[in-house]
């Protein structure tokens, strides 16, 4: 036992490595640039003004670790400089860098980064600084061939050295612990997730109440779908010959076709729609016209419990749909099993045997389920919060993703990843304890 | 169709013949609902817009009559309005993204549709109607629920596609191989790779960049073009090696373990928030959509997979190949992956119908495809927004509920005819 646990636990850590790598690596697949982001949204917020000032980029710069190198080492061709990532902005390094795969000659590309930025700002070709192809550039500055930038930046590209060999062979750089990956994932490790690139504060302090109202929300609809699923399950997939066992696997199948959104929605239509019936709230947590902030534990929650009943009973409904179809598949196959013949052989009533020899068994993959959907009740579920405008996780998280504020999706999506990595080790235990079998033949 | 039927039990199957009716409805969209006419006769020439439009998307007609020349620019102009001598509409007189600037702001079915013409309105003909009514900026639904079709079949087959090519090689690679069966001579493994270190850089990094700077995609395609022949590359040299040591040490190589290993890791990162955050980054086309569902999707079924090959492995029939002297591969290819193939079909159409979830959730989200295609979850949003517009719910859900209805019922029956 102790040692199948430690051989699990040993297994989290690559995975934990895979999860922060995948989330470091999607945050700079990205095209925007966090710096302009996040000092657009903070001037604007602070004084009403776009403009950025040296001082406050510089700052950000560090507490964002832009100013150091992405990974512990970096592997590129020979014509890179090992520096590029000292170039501030995110558009200009990816300018460089794709203007230095065409001509594989670093000093040439800084003198040609030179001329462009060299463009007067009333000449209509300050976007040659951006363009990525060389030969745009040579088009365009041949269609204002007199302009005194042009002839400049004409007679540089016709200097193009084009050297293939050195962007062919690459060079291996070990950057060390003062990296980017390295400093996120430690300050992570530490409870620190950086900083939300749409206000610049704390994203560990931004997320911490809506935690608790996803996580409110979805662990009683995981609760309440096990309280159904089970006995439903169990239920009908015990004799599966009858009708009713049919009937209930069509149920689920059916159930089980419909995305969460479809459910919600039409939850919304019958139960808060002026024109069908109007008996429940449809969005949000509470009324702020009723809503006391003195209220007892017992008053706010029967103020909040019927905006609660929509969200909980979508959100279960569907996992209801996959639990009921896996108890009753599981319960069904376990008619041949010996140990139900003998129970039945013995003279054991029916329910008895439904509700402790088979239940036993059905509980595993029951188990399974419940601990890998933990951390989806963590992240909240996008789709329901988003519908009922509930102000959790999920609605946070989609809120992110259309400002594009990729320093709290990747933030949440590694935090979650952890948990589910956690989830699983869990049930692992839960499995050991509750399964004999594995018990010991593992040990 | 009866002697399809006699050889393929399958093709009885309503599940079957429905999404076949599906896939047919989805591939002939084009024709079935096109705001240009089948044909039209104009001036006394004969036309066929809809048919011209597949392959020339900015075609002007130039006829020539009796008042002079007319040119009409295909897409400029609302057919509905022309003077036409004959003509033959599409079964839905509308395409999904246009939008009928008379019938804007949620038309009902059966509602009053109108037409302005110089200046007058007058009521639609039943020919012109919008069947299933319009939504908030004038665009036919029932012409939606075709490019709904299209886009979840497009995307449910294109990521299952991605996901089962993956699980195909790593599921059954490792189910039969498992830990013992391959040996590797150490030294020749060690000596093939370091000589392949320098080229791989330069095959799979240098030369995609060196070459395609400009398009992704096809960096893309170098890139996997250079790894088949580094792998390739690969084989020979360790071959030429391994015969050239004389030494007899071999280890196992645990394929099985690794692969597993491999899949487990996978398939413990939170799919939905890595779809959403991946579309939202590198998604917006319906191939990139479908590569980042299909990548989601491949480690169940390669487990599926791998358990079914191991069960068959141990057979005696595939002993029996072995021993009249057939080779690994071409008994795992030809006796042992036929053999398993049911429970992976279970997996593959369980995973159609998943995948058209995933899809239907982003466009919902609006994260999906660009806004203005128009899909099932994209019109839904638009019904939970206006609740009085029923038919915006109504048939874009009894759309999504049938089409993953049949591929789970699919499965079930697959599952237990095998």
């Amino acid at each position: 036992m102790t040692r199948y646990i430690l051989s699990r636990l040993l297994w989290a850590f690559p995975t934990l490595f895979l999860i922060s790598l995948i989330s470091f690596w999607i945050s700079n697949l990205s095209a925007t640039d966090p710096l302009e982001k996040l000092l657009r949204t903070d001037a604007e917020s602070v004084s009403g003004n776009t403009s950025l000032s040296d001082d406050m980029r510089k700052e950000w710069q560090k507490k964002l670790f832009l100013d150091k190198p992405a990974f512990y080492f970096s592997l590129q061709p020979l014509a890179f400089p090992d520096t590029l990532h000292r170039v501030v902005s995110k558009s200009e390094r990816k300018v460089l860098r794709k203007w230095l795969w065409q001509s594989g000659d670093w000093p040439w590309v800084v003198e040609l980064n030179g001329l462009a930025k060299a463009i007067p700002l009333d000449q209509t070709a300050t976007h040659l600084r951006r363009t990525e192809d060389l030969e745009q550039i040579e088009a365009a500055c041949l269609y204002n061939a007199e302009a005194e930038y042009a002839q400049a930046i004409l007679s540089h590209l016709a200097k193009n050295p084009k050297r293939i060999l050195p962007l062919c062979i690459p060079k291996l750089k070990w950057h060390g612990l003062n990296n980017r990956y390295h400093l996120w994932a430690a300050n992570f490790v530490r409870g620190d997730m950086g900083y939300s690139l749409t206000d610049g504060q704390s994203i560990s302090k931004k997320i911490g109440p809506k935690v608790k109202i996803s996580l409110s929300i979805s662990l009683s609809a995981i609760l309440l779908s096990i309280l159904v699923a089970l006995p439903l399950g169990l239920w009908s997939g015990y004799k599966p010959w009858m009708a009713r066992s049919r009937a209930a696997k069509v149920a689920f199948i059916a159930l089980y076709s419909m995305p969460s959104f479809v459910v919600a929605t039409l939850l919304l239509f019958i139960f808060s729609n002026p024109g069908v019936l109007h008996i429940l709230p449809g969005s949000g947590l509470s009324n702020p016209l009723v809503y006391r902030d003195s209220w007892s534990i017992f008053q706010k929650m029967a103020h909040h419990l019927p905006y609660l009943v929509l969200p909980i009973v979508s959100y279960a409904l569907v996992l209801i749909a996959v639990m009921g179809r896996l108890v009753q598949q599981s319960t069904a196959e376990l008619q041949q099993a010996q140990f139900m013949v003998t129970a039945k052989a013995k003279g054991l009533p029916n329910e008895r045997i439904r509700n402790v020899h088979a239940l036993r068994n059905v509980l595993l993959p029951v188990i399974t389920l419940a601990f890998g959907m933990l951390p989806v009740a963590l992240g909240g579920s996008v789709i329901i919060e988003t519908i009922f405008s509930i102000p959790g996780m999920g609605r946070e998280i989609y809120r992110a993703m259309l400002e594009q504020d990729h320093n709290l999706v990747v933030a949440v999506f590694t935090l979650v990843g952890a948990l589910t990595v956690l989830g699983y080790l869990l049930a692992d235990i839960f499995y050991a304890w509750a399964d004999p079998r594995i018990r010991y033949s593992e040990a | 169709m009866r002697s399809l039927a006699a050889k393929y039990p399958f093709m009885r199957w309503w599940q079957t013949r429905l999404i076949l009716l599906f896939l047919a409805l989805a591939l002939l969209s084009p024709l079935l609902s096109n705001d240009l006419p089948l044909y039209a006769k104009v001036e006394g020439t004969r036309l066929f817009p809809a048919l011209r439009m597949l392959w020339d998307k900015h075609h002007v007609a130039t006829i020539e009559s009796s008042k002079g020349s007319l040119d009409i620019d295909y897409t400029r102009s609302d057919w509905r309005l022309m003077e036409l001598q004959a003509v033959v509409w599409p079964l839905i007189p509308y395409s999904a993204k246009n939008i009928d600037a008379f019938n804007r702001s949620y038309k009902s079915p059966w509602g009053a549709q109108t037409l302005e013409k110089e200046g007058e309105k007058i009521p639609l003909g039943f020919r012109l109607r919008h069947y299933l009514g319009t939504d908030s900026v004038g665009r036919d639904i029932a012409a939606g629920m075709l490019s709904g079709l299209r886009i979840s079949l497009g995307i449910g087959f294109l990521a299952i596609l991605f996901a089962a090519a993956i699980a195909l090689m790593f599921g059954s690679l490792s189910g039969y191989f498992g830990d013992y069966l391959l040996r590797f001579h150490p030294s020749a493994l060690g000596l093939s790779s370091l000589l392949l270190l320098l080229p791989a850089y330069t095959a799979l990094h240098a030369l995609p960049n060196v070459l395609f700077v400009h398009s992704a995609p096809l960096r893309l395609l170098a890139a996997f073009f250079f790894l088949l022949v580094l792998a390739w590359l690969f084989v020979l040299l360790y071959r030429f090696f391994s015969n050239k040591i004389s030494s007899k040490r071999r280890y196992h190589f645990p394929l099985d373990s690794l692969i597993s290993r491999f899949t487990e890791i996978f398939d413990s990162l939170p799919k939905f928030l890595l779809i959403l955050t991946l579309a939202v980054v590198i998604g917006r086309s319906v191939f990139w959509v479908a590569l980042v569902i299909g990548l989601n999707g491949w480690a169940s079924i390669s487990r599926l997979l791998r358990a079914e090959v191991l069960k068959n492995r141990n057979m005696e029939y595939t002993q029996a190949a072995l021993s009249s002297g057939m080779r690994h591969l071409r008994v795992l290819f030809r006796h042992v992956v036929p053999n398993a193939i049911g429970p992976f079909l279970v997996s593959i159409s369980l995973g159609i119908g998943t995948a058209i979830i995933f899809e239907s959730n982003l466009s919902f989200l609006g994260l999906g495809l660009p806004v203005d295609n128009v899909s099932w979850g994209s019109m839904i949003y638009q019904g939970k927004n206006n609740m009085s517009a029923w038919w915006l719910l109504l048939f874009p859900t009894l759309a999504i509920f049938t089409t993953i209805y049949t591929f789970n019922s699919l499965a079930e029956r697959i599952r237990k005819n095998d």
